[in-house]
């Protein structure tokens, strides 16, 4: 069967101000797969993930070149809606990021931002979202609480919720685990997996056995330059490259 | 950390390739005493297997430590799984070597056959301990080359075996009262046969290990 590509990153280059972080990147992101990005800390991997949702655009002196296509129109492009490109690729962070506010309203913001819908719809998006990030049982009975009183894991799963009630058609993961316990790590992978069924995921992990765990295809950075891609078993089992298979098995420097 | 799993892989290779030499000797002992009968060194070989058995466990726990403490990938994985691979087979080996010290024991009680009734088995001896000398030398050094040269000699071994058959069909006709020496005979050419066919696995799993092909059920090279 073939698969689809979402996301297809061109001939990218990044700098911030007059240095150049990323180089000649070229990489097609599969639809509803979870692409996980390994690579050693300042190899790019952040900085490439960034570009798909242009949030880099809020810091004045960094550009990208080259083309970012997302199911074929370039994002990277001036006339690009930011909004509605934030609307369609979401994005979770390395520290959960809930807002200083509810639980109900951190989930229900995104909805007021992109949709006019009623009070009653909204309730039902929010519960539909926090079920979906698997969250909901533990917090149904004091949705007003303050998001930020939750656990480590549990923000996470929120601002997973609070992504999800958008609709996006991609997530992008930027370390989404490396701030909490197994336990609530391995609830957020089993979610990520669920999640591919509905929508693309690009990950990027400094675990190694998180990688290989949960993505169907890995990319190895290094440098600011892609050096390898394929499907991640091919990738743990049989890297083609020697800084791949250095990485990978730890014997990286 | 990893340093350390390196350490450890070597420790375990090591260990590995001295019980493959220790098998090779076995084996070796073990026709020697068939051909000339010698029941003694026949039960030494079977004692020593017991060793032998608890040397495979060992290595195996130690294969399965690393892979449940370290969760090898790539190269460190392939390497892993191989030596826990030709760890099984190599005691195998060892069995068909202790298979090989029980016909000593059993045809020594049995009425000599006359002459022509003798079966030369040293062209296939000669082969096989080739075969396991030199898969001893893939381990060690990871040769794939020569790793094929041995799958390539299993040919050779097979159709000795063929021949070594039909002589006893006809051998049996021939002194129906050495019925019991022909079958003796007949499973130590089989034993010598399988010993190949362990010796081709073992360089299977080192041509997997070196290049991550699996070559086996495929056509030959």
């Amino acid at each position: 069967m073939k698969t689809n590509i979402k996301i297809s990153a061109r001939n990218l280059n990044f700098y911030y101000g007059k240095h150049q972080a990323l180089f000649e990147n070229n990489l097609d992101i599969p639809e509803k797969k979870i692409t996980a990005i390994i690579g050693p800390s300042g190899c790019g991997k952040s900085t490439h993930l960034r570009i798909y949702n242009r949030i880099f655009n809020l810091y004045g002196d960094q550009r990208a070149e080259g083309e970012v296509l997302l199911d074929g129109a370039n994002i990277l492009s001036p006339s690009t809606d930011i909004l509605e490109l934030r609307h369609r690729v979401g994005m979770i962070f390395q520290k959960p990021t809930p807002f200083p506010m509810s639980i109900y309203d951190n989930v229900a913001y995104p909805l007021k931002l992109h949709y006019k819908m009623s009070k009653s719809e909204t309730e039902a998006r929010v519960e539909q979202a926090l079920r979906h990030a698997y969250l909901w049982e533990e917090v149904k009975d004091k949705l007003n609480s303050s998001g930020m009183a939750l656990s480590g894991g549990q923000q996470q799963r929120l601002c997973i919720a609070r992504a999800l009630a958008a609709e996006p058609e991609v997530l992008l993961m930027d370390e989404p685990t490396s701030a909490i316990d197994p336990i609530a790590t391995h609830h957020i992978e089993e979610l990520t997996m669920e999640l591919k069924q509905k929508l693309t995921i690009v990950m990027v992990t400094h675990n190694m056995q998180q990688a290989s765990r949960i993505s169907d295809y890995t990319a190895f950075f290094y440098k600011g330059q892609i050096v390898e891609v394929g499907e991640t078993a091919r990738i743990f089992t049989n890297p083609t490259h020697q800084q791949t298979e250095d990485y990978i098995t730890g014997r990286f420097g | 950390m990893k340093a350390h799993f390196a350490i450890e892989l070597e420790n375990i290779l090591q260990r590995t390739r001295v019980q493959g030499t220790r098998i090779a000797e076995a084996i070796e002992r073990a026709l020697s005493s068939f051909r000339e009968g010698d029941t003694t060194r026949a039960e030494e070989v079977i004692q020593a297997d017991k060793f032998i058995d608890q040397e495979e466990i060992r290595i195996e726990e130690e294969c399965l430590k690393l892979l449940a403490l370290y969760q090898p990938v790539a190269s460190d994985l392939r390497t892993l799984i191989s030596v826990l691979k030709i760890n099984t087979t190599l005691e195998r080996m060892a069995d068909f070597g202790c298979h090989m010290a029980e016909r000593t024991i059993n045809t020594a009680r049995l009425p000599q056959p006359a002459n022509d009734a003798v079966f030369d088995f040293v062209p296939m001896q000669k082969t096989v301990l080739s075969m396991i000398h030199d898969t001893l030398t893939v381990i060690t050094r990871s040769d794939v080359d020569l790793a094929y040269s041995v799958i390539e000699r299993d040919n050779t071994v097979d159709s000795m075996r063929r021949e070594h058959r039909t002589r006893v069909q006809t051998t049996l006709h021939q002194y129906p009262n050495h019925a019991e020496y022909c079958l003796e005979c007949h499973g130590l050419a089989r034993d010598l046969e399988r010993t190949a066919d362990l010796c081709t696995d073992i360089c299977e799993h080192i041509i997997y290990m070196r290049t991550a092909r699996i070559i086996r059920h495929q056509e030959p090279h």
